[in-house]
């Protein structure tokens, strides 16, 4: 079976997988990265939302083959103290939290690339991530809150 | 306070519900850490460091009981909030069904509210008996708050930690007194969901997330059509497979052993094993089973559309109520005014789909999986592999959402079963299709209302009959409640041969019972010229007598205690949003207005939606929900059940349908089976009465009311009246 180098949370790890096998399964079951979540495995949830060089990618549908090379962040690799984090926090936004994790790797990419998001472009970049408690209204607070923090 | 409840557990002794109060070192191996702990019941114990320990005995799926049932268990005991410490508890039937039954018909607050009290209040006698003792005080002059026993003359204090040892060498109270709420510091406040630090550090561990030693991972390919079962399949392609451990068939035995119920339970199948779940999923694609033939006649929408025509010339299967006589008022009646109301098959799409690792072993059968209900669950398993519950020990971690989908044994039975075939732990993991295409649904459903009007409009009788599959009795427990008692009334079922499995779904049968008396109220007020406000307070206010019991025997509801609880409430709900319309009218709101209210148990929830409709292009700016619920328990987490509630009930307004091709289902997965996203999400505004009764439940009352508010509001607007859920294109309307 192929083996892999990935650069996840900047750690080095190696990883014998079947070339096709996208990085979600990777990370979950050979890794023990958990925190990315499986949804639907077609890419129409974002539960498994990760980031490959600072752009937001669905782990479900990229395989580990395309991401050698590429500087890897999971939730796990997201500060405790991180903006977007604290935000979460104060609002209580999770219920279930299943989707949350990707939530938020939605999130921390949106405010890396516009630190002062308008509603408009809060929608779109968040509109790929399914939630099925009916948090919305608390994440785009959440990260509307975030947004002034960091720029505080 | 005299709790009849405590004079019987004090007499009983080893009842088990308060244990070990008089016993401290009882079947303890670690004797000198055990006498500095103090258990007085089966979910707490406070250790010298001051830490209490809580037990969590139900199961959290979002709705926030787990830290909910932890504050009231805190501010009973007088506890600090800090100092709480609280955990999972596995399930044991040790801990009766009063403490570890079923969660759901968002009851677990309602329910625990009186044990956990009763449990809490005794401690804190306890406690302060013990500093009582230490101080040389009379208890009287004493109380307990934020973790110490405080002797108010003098105000001296003991933490409750060095209080440990000597309370448990205290005797059980025979009485006990509650706090009054006006001391209450910790119910009411809104503490954060003690889940939230691990759920954003990605830790919170889902069944999902478990991993065992020399685990496999399984996806099985289920029949398409319940009942079906395997005629052959190619095994030893599949077995070639790299990573591919072993392929097997799961049948379900159930029936062959035990008269229950199937129709919920697991289907048949084959199962792929593999060292990897997404080598499973897709050996699984390559999967070519071969069915036996449909014991079921073919199923497609037609079929369905033709079962319930002829239904509607069926008399009643059975009568849920019946107030006077309205079947001779309909026989000799000069007026009526009758619409039908219908709502589609739905499915959960909860995000976790179903999980369940199990690791069978001659002696006992570990399982870590989420259920809503796990005496049925492992009762129901255990028949198919002929093991009492006690044989198993279930972690029943948190899920990813549930809805109802989760009181069904179908996954943990797949699961036990493998492990039990192969001898070793298994994890059966469902992917997205299995849950939407293989599951059971919220069912397809139509209300047929109708009145017989005298002068002025006067309802002289009304008759509502209800077109539902059979297996939506077993939903009972869930029919929902009458608040109009202002005329004679029947209420009647009528069965119709639907072939889908049914489950509960979030607010269950109140979801289609709201659909349709709520849209009919409002139709009916525009037929009679009425203010819809004004007549739902109308109706409300004039109630006549009902008898004293009436109905079906077997829903075993007081439909008098009913009365007595909702009808204010409903009074209540419906007063505050005629306030709020004035106020919007006031403030010269430019959007039409549509409301609706509906009960969930003894909960009554009220809506307020506000839309404008452009070239037939939907768009709803804000809904607003009153909610009378009694005590409110923690108003952020309280909040965000109740907006959850209204994106559930939009989503279902909006997209989900459910539909069936020669008897299989068609939708697959998000794209086609959709539902609401964040850009489609409006503002909401929660407004909770103040109400000091027993907390009555909040995790579903907020889904009723959503589809008929919109649909009045869309009357409104456009004179046009959608009777049918979902709705057909949003941003261009399909107006009748």
């Amino acid at each position: 079976m192929p083996r892999f180098t990935l650069n996840i949370n900047d750690r080095e790890y190696t990883v014998e997988a079947p070339e096709k096998m996208p990085i979600l399964w990777a990370l979950r079951d050979k890794l023990n990265l958990t925190g990315s979540k499986f949804g639907c495995g077609i890419g129409q949830c974002g539960a498994c939302t990760i980031h490959a060089d600072g752009t937001p990618i669905r782990g479900c549908c990229v395989p580990i083959k395309a991401l050698e090379g590429k500087v890897l962040r999971t939730i796990e690799g997201i500060s405790v103290e991180h903006p977007v984090k604290e935000s979460w926090r104060k609002l209580d936004v999770a219920q279930c939290g299943y989707c949350q994790t990707g939530q938020i790797m939605s999130a921390v990419a949106l405010l890396d690339r516009k630190p002062e998001p308008t509603e408009e472009e809060i929608n779109r970049a968040m509109k790929g991530n399914i939630c099925r408690c009916g948090t919305y209204n608390r994440i785009k607070n959440a990260i509307m809150e975030a947004s002034k923090n960091r720029i505080a | 306070m005299k709790r009849r409840f405590f004079i019987q557990s004090v007499s009983l002794g080893s009842s088990g519900f308060v244990l070990g109060a008089n016993l401290p070192f009882l079947g303890s191996n670690d004797s000198l850490e055990k006498k500095m702990v103090f258990e007085p019941n089966l979910l707490m114990s406070l250790g010298e460091d001051g830490i209490v320990r809580f037990k969590y005995t139900r199961h959290e799926m979002g709705q926030g009981s787990f830290t909910g049932l932890a504050m009231i268990f805190a501010e009973e005991l007088g506890a600090d909030w800090n100092k709480m410490e609280v955990s999972q508890a596995d399930y044991d039937e040790k801990y009766g069904n009063r403490l570890y039954g079923n969660t759901g018909g968002s009851g677990t607050v309602r329910r625990m509210w009186e044990p956990l009290r009763e449990l809490a209040a005794t401690a804190r006698t306890m406690l302060i008996s013990a500093a009582a003792e230490k101080m040389n005080v009379s208890t009287k002059e004493c109380f307990a708050d934020k973790g110490m026993v405080i002797h108010k003359p003098s105000k001296r204090s003991i933490p409750f930690g060095e209080l440990a040892s000597l309370a448990s060498h205290q005797e059980v109270p025979k009485t006990i007194t509650f706090k009054d709420v006006s001391d209450y510091n910790i119910i009411g406040t809104p503490k954060k969901n003690l889940n939230q630090d691990k759920i954003l550090e990605g830790k919170l561990q889902y069944s999902m997330d478990v991993a065992v030693d020399n685990m496999v991972y399984a996806c099985i390919v289920r029949a398409p059509i319940m009942g079906l079962d395997v005629n052959s399949f190619n095994a030893d392609e599949i077995k070639n497979l790299e990573g591919v451990v072993d392929v097997v068939q799961v049948s379900n035995r159930l029936k062959e052993v035990d008269e229950s119920d199937t129709k919920t339970s697991m289907r048949n199948g084959v199962a792929v094993i593999a060292k990897d779940t997404w080598t499973a999923f897709e050996a699984a694609k390559n999967l070519k089973v071969e069915w036996t033939d449909s014991p079921l006649e073919n199923g497609n929408m037609e079929s369905i559309e033709n079962d319930l025509s002829m239904a509607k010339g069926n008399s009643a299967t059975y009568t849920i109520f019946e107030t006077g006589n309205v079947v001779d008022e309909f026989k000799n009646t000069t007026r009526t005014f009758s619409r039908t109301y219908r709502n589609p098959f739905q499915a959960h799409a909860l995000m976790e789909p179903m999980c369940a690792t199990a690791d069978y072993k001659e002696d006992r059968c570990e399982i870590w999986s989420s259920t809503q209900h796990p005496n049925r669950i492992l009762q129901r398993t255990g028949i198919v592999i002929d093991k009492p519950i006690s044989f198993f020990l279930l972690h029943n971690l948190p899920c990813g959402g549930s809805f109802g989908r989760r009181f069904y044994d179908d996954f943990i039975t797949e699961a036990v079963v493998l492990s039990k075939m192969l001898k070793r732990p298994v994890k059966v993991v469902w992917n997205r299709k299995d849950e939407i295409a293989t599951s059971g649904y919220h069912a397809l459903q139509e209300e047929e209302h109708t009145v017989s009007l005298g002068e002025k409009g006067k309802i002289l009788a009304w008759r509502l009959r209800e077109y539902m599959s059979a297996q939506t009795e077993e939903l009972q427990w869930a029919f929902p409640f009458q608040i109009y008692y202002n005329t004679q009334r029947l209420q009647e079922v009528v069965q119709v041969p639907f072939r889908l499995p049914i489950m509960a779904w979030r607010s269950v049968q109140a979801h289609p019972h709201a659909l349709g008396l709520e849209s009919f109220v409002d139709e009916l007020a525009k037929y009679l010229g009425k203010d819809p406000l004004d007549y739902r307070l109308e109706l409300l206010e004039n109630q006549i007598e009902i008898p004293k019991s009436f109905g079906e025997k077997r829903f075993e509801v007081n439909f008098n205690s009913v009365k007595e609880i909702l009808v204010p409430r409903a009074i209540r709900v419906f007063k505050e949003l005629n306030r709020l319309k004035n106020q919007y009218v006031a403030s010269n709101g430019e959007n039409t207005l549509g409301f609706a209210g509906h009960s969930f148990g003894p909960t009554f929830a009220g809506q307020m939606a506000e839309i404008s409709l452009e070239n037939n292009k939907l768009q709803v700016h804000k809904i607003t929900c009153v909610v009378d619920c009694g005590l409110v328990i923690n108003p952020q987490l309280a909040a965000n059940q109740i907006e959850g509630s209204i994106i559930w009930g939009l989503s279902a307004l909006y997209y989900n349908n459910i539909t069936l091709k020669e008897g299989k289902v068609e939708q697959q997965n998000f794209h086609d089976y959709k539902v609401l996203r964040i850009d489609k999400s409006p503002e909401i505004e929660v407004i909770f009465l103040k109400n000091e009764d027993a907390p009555s439940g909040i995790g579903e009352p907020g889904v009723p009311p959503v589809a008929p508010a919109i649909l009045n509001a869309i009357c409104k607007a456009t004179g046009k009246r959608i009777r049918k859920l979902p709705i057909i294109g949003i941003d261009n309307l399909e107006l009748a």
